[in-house]
């Protein structure tokens, strides 16, 4: 019981912590108990799955990559403009929709009813991969490279 | 096994796949591509577009066999006549600009491999968009169609105006997406769970909440404005234009807007036609604006692209005329015949822009003069393609104009329509004025014409004669749909007539 009395309000203390810090790689490291203490409350209202898949998302992902985004370039400026609370009403809405518990029915659903969505969903992930690559990539003579084949 | 079977029986029952089988064959199109991309190691990447084309020209069949027999089922996908024409329309913009592009791709040497793979993710988004009946499945497919196009804005990475362009871009869609899904988040709040568009007008039909759902219907229409380019969500699209590379500005223009149609208008009629007297002041309010705004700044640009750009504004504003006035017996027919138009206008323009800054590297529209000296080809197809666009006898754009100008008069929408002849002349204007400047002789910079002849060579050394075509055969393509669509009009306007629903 403990546990979800205080997530609320460590994880409104470290958002705006995350906001407020002078050094960003506080705000990164403050970062990580945002998504914890949500994920904390979830299966309050029964969303065991998505409590899970949240954590996963959020601090696997969202964390490290903004932690890739302190590291490389010169940061000295103090502000890293990321609202966290704005998680707060899409998690909401996104709890709405998911209103069902069990990762059976979930996926059921996810298969039959729902799945044009969800191919388009990977088609989205495999564009935005090579996308990112297409944009971001250098060939130059200095790159050591790996000869696969 | 038995829990496959009863699945595979559920799967079944709930998706027929020969409906969306041109969308599947352009997903398999599109992982050919990557993988003989990865095969051959980036050499004869032009077999590529080969295969882009292909597959669009076998999707397009299939979608034609389908619009013979019209098959209809349940849940996700509808496959009435407007939807299966919204695809047909995307398929042949993707095939067009792809046709017009390779030249491009090559000259510039930017990376050739994903290019037809972003175009052909842009285009798939389009088409689900164009059949989505399920909240879930059009943002979905609208999120496709915008980071493919963001992708592509930006493609062009060492020209700093192309990274404005995709900064731009990934914002508009940014906030339209947002815009869209508080709208979406309200309806389905309302409607008690439903997510299908069928299911939530029938549980919102009768329901207390009318103030908050206006304001969802506002929501609604601000995200899609925002694809639209309407009036004062129009701000992204000069820049954009301008920004991107020329190829990739013809598929936009003409693909988002056109996904962007098919959305606005299934939304609007099905979720919201009580609330019909509401939004129809205010649509007519945006087209009008948009008519204006779109044509007076248009006649103080000095880039093609960004006269193009705002042109397009003003087209859109004609169209949503064409929705305004969709009564029972002629269905939609006067937008989907004024869209059919504009597309091939705007891809032809488009073309003989691509092929102009190919050989002279400028988008400056002073650099067009004297061109009929130069090059009397493109010069006298590019006339068609904007007297066209202007609206000018016996080309199509003044067949589809004034279909969409009686219909707009028939339904009562006077002011719109005044505005809209009024704007139509201003367009006369600027259009003329690029072809006065390039008909007229100048004793204007001898080293345009110096480089226009040095470009030329150098691009045809660089391209086999087979490929020099093809951006030439995308342009006679369009000439010839500019005029000869005015003509055949009354098969057209019959197919499109019953779409209303």
């Amino acid at each position: 019981m403990l546990l979800f009395d205080v997530s609320p309000g460590m994880a409104l203390v470290s958002a705006v912590t995350v906001i407020r810090a002078k050094n960003p790689v506080h705000s990164v490291l403050f970062f990580i108990p945002v998504p914890r203490n949500t994920s904390g409350l979830l299966p309050l209202s029964g969303l065991d799955f998505f409590a899970m898949i949240f954590l996963v998302v959020h601090i696997g992902a969202i964390a490290v990559s903004l932690s890739f985004v302190v590291m490389m370039p010169d940061t000295k400026i103090e502000e890293i403009h990321e609202n966290i609370l704005r998680y707060f009403p899409v998690g909401g809405i996104i709890g709405l929709i998911f209103r069902w518990t069990n990762l059976e029915t979930l996926g059921n659903l996810l298969y039959t009813n729902y799945s044009v969505p969800f191919l388009v969903s990977s088609l989205i992930s495999l564009v935005a991969m090579i996308g990112a690559i297409v944009l971001t990539i250098h060939k130059s003579t200095k790159v050591k490279r790996q000869d696969v084949f | 096994m038995n829990d496959i079977n009863s699945f595979l029986s559920r799967l079944n029952s709930t998706i027929n796949f020969s409906t969306i089988l041109p969308e599947i064959i352009l997903i398999v199109g599109l992982i050919t591509i990557v993988i003989t991309d990865l095969v051959n190691k980036g050499k004869n990447a032009i077999f590529l577009y080969k295969i882009f084309l292909v597959s669009t020209l076998v999707s397009m069949g299939i979608l034609f066999y389908q619009l013979i027999s019209v098959i209809a089922f349940e849940d996700l996908y509808t496959n009435n006549i407007f939807n299966n024409l919204f695809r047909f329309f995307i398929l042949i913009c993707s095939f067009i600009s792809v046709l017009l592009s390779v030249d491009y791709v090559l000259c510039s040497k930017i990376s050739l491999a994903e290019f037809p793979l972003f175009k052909i993710s842009a285009g798939l988004g389009g088409m689900i968009l164009s059949c989505a009946t399920d909240l879930i499945t059009i943002y979905v497919s609208l999120e496709f169609l915008a980071l493919s196009s963001c992708f592509l804005s930006g493609y062009t990475k060492r020209d700093i105006r192309s990274n404005e362009a995709s900064m731009k871009f990934l914002l508009m869609s940014g906030a339209s997406s947002s815009s869209l899904l508080y709208g979406f988040s309200l309806l389905y709040g309302f409607s008690d769970g439903q997510v299908q568009l069928d299911n939530i007008i029938d549980k919102i039909l009768f329901s207390q909440y009318l103030p908050t759902i206006c304001i969802s219907a506002a929501f609604i229409l601000a995200g899609t404005a925002f694809k639209l380019s309407l009036f004062p969500f129009h701000q992204w699209t000069p820049d954009v234009y301008e920004g991107s590379p020329t190829p990739v500005v013809a598929f936009f223009s003409v693909t988002s807007k056109v996904a962007a149609l098919s959305l606005f208008t299934r939304l609007f009629r099905l979720i919201f036609p009580y609330l019909s007297n509401e939004w129809h002041i205010v649509v007519e309010l945006l087209a009008i604006s948009s008519m204006i705004l779109g044509n007076l700044i248009a006649v103080t640009q000095r880039s093609f692209k960004r006269m193009l750009a705002y042109s397009s504004i003003s087209q859109i504003g004609y169209v949503m005329i064409g929705i305004l006035a969709a009564d029972l017996e002629n269905g939609y027919a006067s937008m989907l015949t004024y869209t059919f138009i504009y597309i091939f206008m705007n891809l032809g323009t488009f073309a003989r822009i691509t092929l102009f800054s190919l050989r002279t590297g400028t988008d400056n529209i002073r650099d067009y003069a004297g061109l009929y000296m130069k090059d009397p080809v493109l010069t006298f197809s590019l006339v068609l393609c904007l007297l066209s666009l202007g609206g000018i006898p016996p080309l199509s754009g003044f067949f589809g104009k004034l279909y969409l100008f009686w219909h707009g008069w028939k339904a009562g929408l006077y002011i719109s329509v005044t505005v809209a002849l009024v704007t139509s002349v201003i367009s006369i204007y600027y259009y003329l004025k690029i072809i006065k400047l390039m008909l007229t002789k100048t004793t204007n910079p001898v080293d345009t014409l110096k480089t226009y002849e040095k470009q030329k060579s150098l691009v045809s050394s660089v391209i086999s004669t087979k490929l020099k075509s093809s951006v030439e055969m995308a342009m006679i393509l369009c000439a010839l749909a500019s005029t000869l669509s005015g003509l055949f009009m009354d098969p057209i306007i019959k197919i499109t007539r019953n779409t209303f629903f």
